[in-house]
């Protein structure tokens, strides 16, 4: 299909020419967008792919007009083939520009949540596109709106129509702001990050049916995102940003396939996917009774004591309740961990996988006594956490330490990095001052930082930057496990890869065991000795990562495995 | 809904008895002996002891506090707050009376000051240029540095006795109300327009309003229809709290352009600490505020659908 | 009170600098190149020039005027400003400049001792009630909420008619006023910065509860505090100027700005100096400390 558009149309419904986009702050001047070319055709689906930074979404909100303060378009076409001719876009009057958004060109935002306006009914909403345009009047607007939402594969729309925002999922209102963009039959969409806020495998309904959609109207797409696989699935070009520039394009297969830039080919195998490799491979496979499902070994510690050694931390059937506000009669509780067991022997890597609400941060804290169970035993290193008196388990924080997920609120914005890696030290009082600025000194050149950035702050330093102080920080006074919560989704996948790798190696070089929290199936799949997979409170499937992946049991691994974004599932676009 | 009522209902309460509470805490037990401030009457003489025996007798004073106190709720919830020690009427008379004037002069300056601060607000933030915008928002801070007393005089000084347009002073027809609404309204309209603005610029860039540009919408409409609604909720909270400082300022309004009224009063019960006159004052003040929060209470839920399914304010 | 205690629900409002999210990254910490910045801004230097002129004048009346407030000249009485008296004579031919150059001393120290007041009364409730939580913050705040129930200018009055006339008590109760507005303040930082991803952070070092309430809670939560501190100093300024408008501050002759605003309304047809030239000051003054508390806000926010 990609084929024979590109042979017959070389008409093209948005074609970029030399575009160049500034942002003017007290400091000067910012060049986001420097000098791209691009060009969609009719019926296409064209993904721009580029970390954060690189000028993909100044590009998207440079076509249609609606840069944020301080963006200008300084240089460059934007000719786009409309229902009012061939137009440039980025010399329009903002009263043309008008005619043309919603109409002609419309848009998915990034985060569903707060794209809605919070006080209006969603069919209003969706209605308004068809009245500012006079596609519709106040009459049949309604009704028209309930068919948009329809087609958008909300389901039960002449209800959903009457409600708010609040009432509906993310995924929901998600599907609500596809409506929107579709309502008016536009030749453009702009699709900007459309489902990197929701769940893996919310994501993928909504990019099958978005894909179903351009397929049935004819519709082009501009698909901004950060992530290869939801762009390798769906677009037939490919066009990788970097720093304002186009790097490369040209047909997805040709690219994915033969990259040709070096920062294409970094970001191909940065990008963790389901095909790369295991960073631990090697490590020494599981034995015989490792082998049994974590759940089976928390339940039953006494058989599994004799044949294995000692698990460093062991968590058995352990419950959290948090109280809601009360409704109606009776106490009403959030079953956040809702009996849960599982271990971590030395040295080894635990992963616990889930979505959003699935209770792995929950379990996470409950793990290294950051908060109290409601019931269930944790053990660490021979230490009830649970019924351990406050200065027992004060000092055993010394063995046991945290990496947040946002290294950009876990360290502390008045303190240096030395003060910040210094601060367990000085806390559990270890060796002099100076001897403790030695120390964050050598742990700062183990997680490759230079020495520069000790007697700078947090705030000065990037995202990459600040979690290998975090990792430093957790790792002063050499603590046998480390709970990473989600610790590279804050990053870019360069970025990502980087902090897995030195993960990797800390713990080959320290014998650390991880409770590795993450949602990023992908990511787990190369650090992870062993998954647990866990959902609303409960882990369903446990087990070593090969089984996991390889053979998996419960239907709903299955379901998040084949939701995860790949190369090789062009599924909804079949050539 | 009703539930949410009941409990609003509830809360009023509790806000006006904790409100003669406080009042009663802050005339009874600090330092200063009631019987003297009662017998001096604001004149610097010395009472002769016995005289003062006879006043603690007769107010009850010389009995434990608790039960001062006791007395003293149990016969305010009968309506009872007591006598005035200067004019020997009772209290509710004394208020009663002094009320009307004082309300329309409150609740017009309330009016005026949401009129004329929403309208700075929603042109302030219109325009996309910062200048005008900065400048237009400048005038709130000017606004709210003036002290009250002194606007009140000039106004006089200028409408009054210059240009001869309005009376200085008085109770008398509409024209005497226009200067004390005027001057206890620029205050409170300056921070009305302050927290409206700053509303409407944080919703401005919110990403809804992204979405509304992307659907063709004018600005005009979505500065009207989408956001000057959702940022005026926090300020409806502030309305309330808007309400007793403009109560609380015809004290001195109403001392400024002689009028009658609660402020003046108050002002002159102060003058000679006239105690049951300045708690039923307090109390008074306390139950104006929470009628107007109740009703606001009625009103948020039409505003904001979040609140009508939780029946509670985020 | 209606003049402007209302100021501090719209605390820093005119921020509206749109930075571009790159400026983060530049960001460095140059002391030296903020004061630079600062004393780029005209409307600032001459707020800091005002403040600072009124503080001498509070404390080096002398090296204003050599003219004595209370000196009486009936033969000068009622006189325009003029080279002679700036800001011309009242009824007895007394000097109105020496007067209010004179009456910064007893209007700065009410101010001064009602901030404070408030200041560290209002931040130690807030304190303790954000940082152990539990029934004593639930206490504290119903009584804070009930505070705020009722006018501040009105609280002020009961503590008046309790306590009696004079600068200090006005100062008392301009300062009793503000305390719950301190204590929720107070109380709202702590609880953003206990609840921190880096305050857990340290929990999870091992960090005791008075290791984490002095190095990381306190430090971060006293900036706001000090913030409001600086805007509650033209809040209070306008307070006390109005209870001593009304006639609560200092016994005559002593001057005060608002005494001298109410002394002069007898005038008001024949003498407009009398009402506007110490009103002018009392603006002034506040201009002055509302802008700088405002570039105090501001400089915390950026660095």
């Amino acid at each position: 299909m990609t084929d024979t558009i590109d042979a017959r149309t070389p008409q093209h419904l948005l074609t970029i020419d030399g575009l160049r986009v500034a942002y003017r702050g007290r400091r000067g001047e910012v060049r986001a967008v420097d000098g791209v070319d691009l060009a969609v055709g009719a019926g296409q689906v064209v993904a721009v792919v580029g970390e954060s930074g690189s000028g993909k979404s100044t590009l998207a909100h440079a076509v249609i007009g609606l840069l944020p303060a301080g963006g200008r378009i300084d240089a460059g076409r934007i000719s786009f083939a409309g229902r009012d001719g061939e137009q440039d876009l980025a010399r329009l009057s903002e009263r043309k520009l008008r005619a043309l958004r919603g109409r002609d060109i419309g848009l998915i935002p990034q985060d569903p949540s707060v794209s809605l306006n919070p006080t209006t009914r969603i069919g209003a909403q969706v209605a308004e596109v068809l009245i500012v345009h006079g596609l519709a009047n106040s009459r049949n607007a309604h009704v028209e709106a309930v068919q948009a939402l329809a087609d958008a594969g909300l389901p039960d729309p002449a209800t959903r129509a009457q409600q708010f925002p609040h009432e509906l999922s993310g995924g929901m209102r998600q599907r609500v702001l596809i409506a929107i963009a579709f309502a008016a039959n536009p030749r453009l969409v702009i699709a900007d990050e459309p489902t990197s806020a929701l769940d893996v495998t919310v994501q993928k309904r909504i990019l099958d049916h978005l894909g179903m959609l351009v397929q049935s109207r004819g519709t082009s797409i501009l698909l901004i995102t950060h992530d290869l696989g939801v762009a390798a699935g769906r677009a037939d070009q490919l066009i990788v940003m970097s720093r304002g520039r186009v790097v490369e394009a040209g047909r997805t297969a040709d690219i994915l396939d033969n990259p040709q830039h070096e920062y294409t080919r970094k970001l191909l195998s940065d990008a963790p996917s389901m095909a790369s490799g295991s960073l631990i491979a090697g490590r020494r496979t599981a034995t015989a009774t490792d082998t049994a499902t974590a759940r089976e070994r928390g339940g039953s510690a006494d058989d599994a004591g004799a044949a294995t050694p000692v698990p460093l931390l062991q968590v058995s059937h352990v419950v959290k309740h948090f109280p809601l506000p009360r409704r109606g009669g009776g106490e009403r509780v959030l079953k956040a961990v809702d009996d849960v067991s599982f271990s971590i022997e030395r040295g080894r890597t635990l992963a616990l996988v889930g979505e959003s609400g699935s209770g792995k941060s929950t379990t996470a804290r409950l793990s290294i006594a950051l908060t109290a169970p409601t019931s269930g035993s944790i053990v660490f290193d021979g230490l009830d956490l649970v019924k351990a008196r406050s200065g027992e388990i004060r000092r055993a924080r010394q063995s046991m330490q945290i990496v947040y997920q946002n290294p950009y609120t876990s360290l502390s914005p008045r303190l240096t990095v030395s003060q910040i890696v210094e601060e367990p030290l000085r806390i559990f009082r270890v060796g002099s001052k100076a001897e403790r600025r030695a120390a964050a000194a050598d742990l700062i050149d183990q997680v490759a930082l230079p020495a520069s950035v000790l007697s700078r702050r947090a705030a000065e330093l990037s995202g990459g930057q600040r979690q290998r102080v975090a990792i430093a920080r957790a790792l002063a006074l050499s603590p046998s496990l480390v709970v990473c919560d989600e610790p590279v989704s804050a990053l870019d996948v360069t970025v990502q890869s980087q902090i897995l790798a030195l993960l990797v190696d800390l713990q080959a070089e320290r014998n650390l065991s991880y409770l590795f929290i993450s949602h990023d199936l992908a990511v787990v799949r190369q650090i992870a000795d062993d998954v647990a997979v866990m959902r609303n409170g409960q882990i369903v499937e446990a087990g070593p990562t090969q089984q996991i992946y390889a053979a998996p049991q419960h239907e709903y691994t299955q379901e998040l495995l084949n939701a995860v974004p790949t190369r090789a599932a062009r599924t909804t676009r079949p050539n | 809904m009703g539930r949410y009522l009941a409990r609003r209902l509830a809360a009023a309460v509790g806000v006006l008895w904790a409100a003669y509470t406080l009042a009663f805490a802050i005339l009874y037990l600090l330092p200063g002996d009631p019987a003297e401030i009662l017998a001096a009457g604001g004149e610097n003489t010395d009472p002769d002891p016995a005289a003062l025996e006879k006043l603690r007798a007769e107010y009850g004073l010389d009995r434990p506090i608790a039960e001062q106190y006791w007395d003293k709720l149990w016969a305010a919830l009968h309506g009872n707050f007591g006598v005035s020690v200067t004019s020997g009427r009772p209290v509710t008379d004394v208020i009663k009376d002094a009320a009307p004037s004082t309300l329309l002069l409150t609740f017009g300056a309330l009016a005026a000051a949401i009129i004329g601060g929403a309208l700075l607000a929603l042109i302030a933030t219109y325009p996309r240029g910062a200048g005008l915008r900065q400048l237009l928002l400048s005038l709130p801070s000017l606004a709210v540095s003036a002290p009250t007393f002194w606007v009140g005089l000039i106004l006089v000084q200028l409408l009054s006795f210059q240009w001869r347009l309005l009376p200085a002073i008085g109770n008398e027809g509409w024209k005497s109300l226009v200067m004390p609404v005027v001057t206890l309204a620029i205050p409170v309209s300056a921070v009305v327009a302050q927290v409206l603005a700053k509303s409407l610029l944080t919703e401005l860039g919110s990403p809804y309003v992204e979405i509304a540009h992307a659907k063709g919408v004018s600005r005009t409409r979505i500065h009207l229809r989408h956001v000057a609604r959702n940022a005026a909720i926090p300020t409806l909270t502030l309305v309330g709290v808007l309400t007793g400082e403009l109560l609380a300022g015809t004290v001195v309004v109403e001392t400024v352009f002689s009028r009658a009224g609660i402020g003046r009063v108050t002002a002159a019960a102060v003058e000679r600490q006239d105690i049951p006159v300045v708690l039923g004052v307090v109390v008074f003040s306390a139950a104006i505020f929470v009628v107007v929060n109740l009703l606001i209470d009625l009103v948020y839920p039409l505003l904001d659908p979040r609140i009508a399914q939780n029946g509670a304010r985020a | 009170m209606t003049d402007l205690s209302l100021t501090q629900v719209g605390l820093g409002l005119d921020r509206d600098e749109p930075t571009p999210p790159t400026d983060a990254a530049l960001r460095g910490p140059s002391r030296g190149r903020d004061l630079l910045r600062l004393l780029a801004q005209p409307g600032l230097v001459l707020a800091v020039i005002v403040a600072v002129l009124v503080l001498l004048a509070a404390f080096f009346p002398s090296v204003f005027t050599g003219r004595d407030p209370l000196e009486a000249v009936p033969k000068d009485k009622l006189q325009g400003p003029s080279l002679e008296h700036l800001f011309g004579t009242d009824q007895l031919g007394r000097d109105l400049f020496s007067r209010v150059v004179h009456g910064a001393a007893l209007s700065m120290k009410a101010t001064v001792i009602a901030v404070s007041l408030g200041l560290v009364l209002g931040s130690l409730i807030g304190l303790i009630s954000g940082f152990f939580g539990g029934w004593l913050d639930f206490a504290l705040m119903r009584v804070v909420e009930v505070v705020l129930a009722i006018p501040s200018l009105l609280l002020s009055l009961a503590i008046i008619t309790a306590l009696g006339f004079g600068t200090v008590n006005v100062a008392i109760a301009v300062g009793l006023a503000s305390v719950a507005r301190f204590a929720r303040v107070m109380r709202s930082e702590v609880l953003r910065v206990r609840g921190a991803v880096f305050v857990e952070a340290a929990k999870a070092a091992g960090a005791r509860w008075y290791e984490i309430l002095f190095r990381h809670v306190l430090p971060s939560a006293l900036g706001p505090a000090t913030v409001l501190a600086a805007l509650d100093f033209g809040i209070a300024i306008l307070a006390v100027s109005a209870l001593s408008f009304l006639g609560y501050g200092a016994n005559a002759p002593a001057p005060e700005w608002g005494s001298l605003v109410a002394g002069g309304r007898t005038y008001i047809t024949s003498a407009w100096w009398l009402t506007v030239l110490p009103g002018v000051v009392v603006m002034a003054a506040v201009l002055a400390t509302n802008r700088i508390s405002r570039a105090v806000d501001g400089g915390r926010s950026r660095s």
